[in-house]
């Protein structure tokens, strides 16, 4: 690249007198050089003048000294790469940034730093106020609603009668009374189907009889605990099974709820009774070794329903 | 999701995938590879293998027996042949990881041509995939050039830029992080070996190929009369005697081979300058046009453009390493999600 370069001695610190010296030596003037060299002339007199914060662009400047080097015929590397160390431009290649962007949207402006902050405490307080407010008001609402449902309520019933209905929080607290007398229609429902709608209220009611004194109905509340006493043994039936062992016997007993009463080896001599939802189904592994097998206090005979000593029954029979 | 797993393992890469040389600019490092963008081909029977890449490949150039073909897969600055490409690149992309733990899969980024098509681009980019690159960036050449030239690209400042390449010549002028004008002539240090070879044949009657020319114009070849005559012996063969024969050939005679294709570039530089927009124009009649790539290595090529254009030009810090160093520092602007500067398929 560089033919026309001739090493004089590579200088340890940029010299513009170097370049001086060489042009006084072939004979050109400054004006000459920068026309050769298509330079303007202030960049040859800052070049010799070693005023290097007069060049411009690190760039260029390496590209002007080493022009004008190789046209003197001086060693245009030494002398960029003392260029190089005087500036401290080492890197060669360009820091590529992004060209900002600058938005157009209206409204979108950097406010002063107070105007900011003073924005950011409008919006805490109009944050902690909606809560406070928010607050207030459910707190009412919750007394409001307690001090309502211990008041009592009064229904009228569609044959024109009043009834008056105890506070709701009563009704509540006794969820598992209502509970039960809602069930009774459902068993009464083959004898008062048609008048379905009148008895639901009158259930209420007289659930709520049985909870206030005032209002209590003297007939209404022997009709519910009739229909109570009639209606608990048909949802449940409750039987006893009693089994005496002489030897030692395995035994499987379920109820009809699936329930698994007994199930294993029974000891010899012990006597064993049960409670169970019939139908229970009662397994005997060693018909031989039951002293005696009552069901409700009826005794019941083994030896006609067992088979290879093996008894499987249903009880009751 | 197995390519990140690999990604992990791969440093991001700039590829100055040259019509002659091959660059790669690793992130964080510096140039790494500098290979001629060779490959020798073994055929045997049906099945065609690698037998080498790069320096070792370029030395079986015009040296190759029947079953091995030493080819260039780049032309003009584009792909011509696509699978060489892409073994290529793999060759190149494996030899830069020293990890051998598992094959690695790189961001890459390419730099092509500004004037190559969007078939061209996209063979460039599916060969850089093919290669095993697990995301692939397209960046033009001359703005790649600009930024390892240490120009100041995203200034409202023009700048002008020729790059040339073994292939083509891209001149570009640059505003803003983007090209404001730009053109590209496949004229390049190819052409000029084959005007010497040319020249030689014309006037010598000796066949020299094209490795030897390449050393002709790199020992003796200048763009400019100098008052320093350089000379050279070579060894062609004589295509009258059909032997070799020696002969010395000097840089005048170079000079005058390589007129026609330095006119095309000069031309296309004087082009470049009448299209200018004349705020831009003033920018670079003030700074000067700047010279990179391989064939700003021409001896005075810079004054034949500086007489030409009667504007200061200067030559780059090492320009044959411009664009992959170009490419490296835009490497580093993937992560801040800055793509002004990275042109598309």
């Amino acid at each position: 690249m560089s033919d026309e370069t001739e090493v004089v001695s590579p200088p340890a610190v940029f010299s513009g007198q170097a370049f001086s010296e060489a042009r006084q030596r072939l004979e050109l003037s400054i004006q000459q050089v920068a026309r050769q060299l298509h330079l303007p002339e202030a960049v040859i007199h800052s070049i010799e003048g070693g005023e290097l914060d007069k060049l411009k662009d690190p760039v260029f400047s390496r590209g002007y000294i080493r022009a004008y080097a190789r046209f003197l015929k001086l060693d245009a590397d030494a002398l960029v790469a003392a260029y190089n160390q005087q500036t401290g431009n080492l890197s060669t290649t360009a820091q590529v940034r992004a060209i900002g962007s600058v938005s157009t949207a209206p409204g979108r402006r950097h406010g002063h730093p107070v105007l900011k902050v003073g924005t950011w405490v409008f919006i805490l307080v109009l944050i902690a106020v909606s809560i406070w407010w928010s607050q207030t008001q459910f707190g009412f609402d919750a007394e409001e609603r307690s001090i309502l449902n211990d008041l009592p309520v009064s229904v009228e019933t569609t044959d024109g009668t009043t009834l008056l209905l105890p506070p709701v929080s009563d009704l509540e607290t006794e969820a598992e009374v209502s509970a039960h007398v809602d069930s009774q229609p459902v068993n009464e429902s083959a004898d008062e189907t048609s008048e379905e709608p009148q008895e639901s209220v009158e259930s209420v009611s007289q659930s709520a009889n049985t909870t206030t004194a005032e209002t209590e109905s003297q007939s209404s509340d022997e009709k519910i605990n009739n229909e109570a006493e009639g209606g608990q043994p048909e949802s449940s039936v409750h039987s006893g099974l009693s089994i005496s062992l002489v030897e030692d016997c395995w035994l499987s007993i379920e109820d009809a709820l699936g329930r698994t009463l007994y199930s294993g080896v029974a000891a010899a001599g012990s006597v064993l009774e049960f409670e169970g939802d019939e139908p229970l189904s009662v397994v005997i592994g060693r018909v031989s070794a039951v002293a005696d097998l009552r069901y409700n206090n009826e005794p019941i005979e083994l030896a006609a329903i067992s088979k290879d000593n093996v008894a499987r029954l249903s009880l009751p029979l | 999701m197995f390519k990140k797993i690999r990604g992990l393992f791969s440093s991001d890469l700039s590829i100055d995938l040259g019509t002659a040389n091959t660059l790669i600019y690793v992130r964080d490092k510096d140039i790494v590879l500098d290979e001629p963008s060779v490959v020798a081909i073994r055929v045997n029977g049906n099945q065609k293998s690698v037998a080498a890449v790069g320096a070792d490949a370029k030395r079986m150039l015009g040296r190759t027996p029947g079953n091995i073909t030493a080819i260039r897969p780049m032309k003009d600055g584009v792909i011509a042949d696509f699978h060489v490409t892409e073994k290529m690149l793999q060759y190149f992309i494996s030899k830069v990881h020293d990890n051998s733990f598992m094959t690695p899969s790189p961001r890459v980024l390419v730099c092509v041509p500004c004037k190559s098509t969007q078939v061209e681009r996209r063979a460039i980019k599916e060969s850089a995939i093919g290669a095993g690159a697990r995301e692939v960036y397209l960046i033009d050449e001359p703005m790649a050039a600009a930024i390892g030239a240490g120009l100041p690209v995203e200034e409202a400042s023009g700048s002008m830029v020729v790059d040339i390449g073994g292939g083509t010549t891209e001149i570009a002028v640059i505003s803003l992080n983007g090209i404001v004008y730009a053109e590209s002539v496949r004229v390049g240090g190819d052409r000029f070996d084959e005007a010497i070879v040319t020249y030689v044949r014309r006037n010598y009657g000796s066949l020299i190929g094209d490795s030897t020319a390449e050393r002709i114009k790199q020992e003796i070849g200048t763009a400019y009369p100098s008052s320093e005559i350089l000379e050279i012996d070579v060894r062609g063969r004589n295509l009258a005697e059909g032997i070799p024969r020696s002969f010395t050939l000097n840089s005048n005679e170079i000079l005058e081979a390589l007129q026609e294709p330095l006119s095309a570039i000069v031309q296309s530089v004087k082009s470049a300058l009448e299209q200018c927009p004349p705020e831009l124009a003033a920018d670079i009649a003030e700074h000067g046009i700047v010279l990179t790539g391989g064939g700003a290595l021409l001896r005075n090529i810079d004054r034949l453009v500086s007489e030409e254009t009667g504007l200061p030009v200067i030559v780059a810090e090492d320009p044959l390493t411009c664009v992959a160093r170009g490419g490296g520092k835009a490497l580093e602007m993937l992560d801040k999600h800055t793509f002004e500067i990275l042109t598309s398929e």
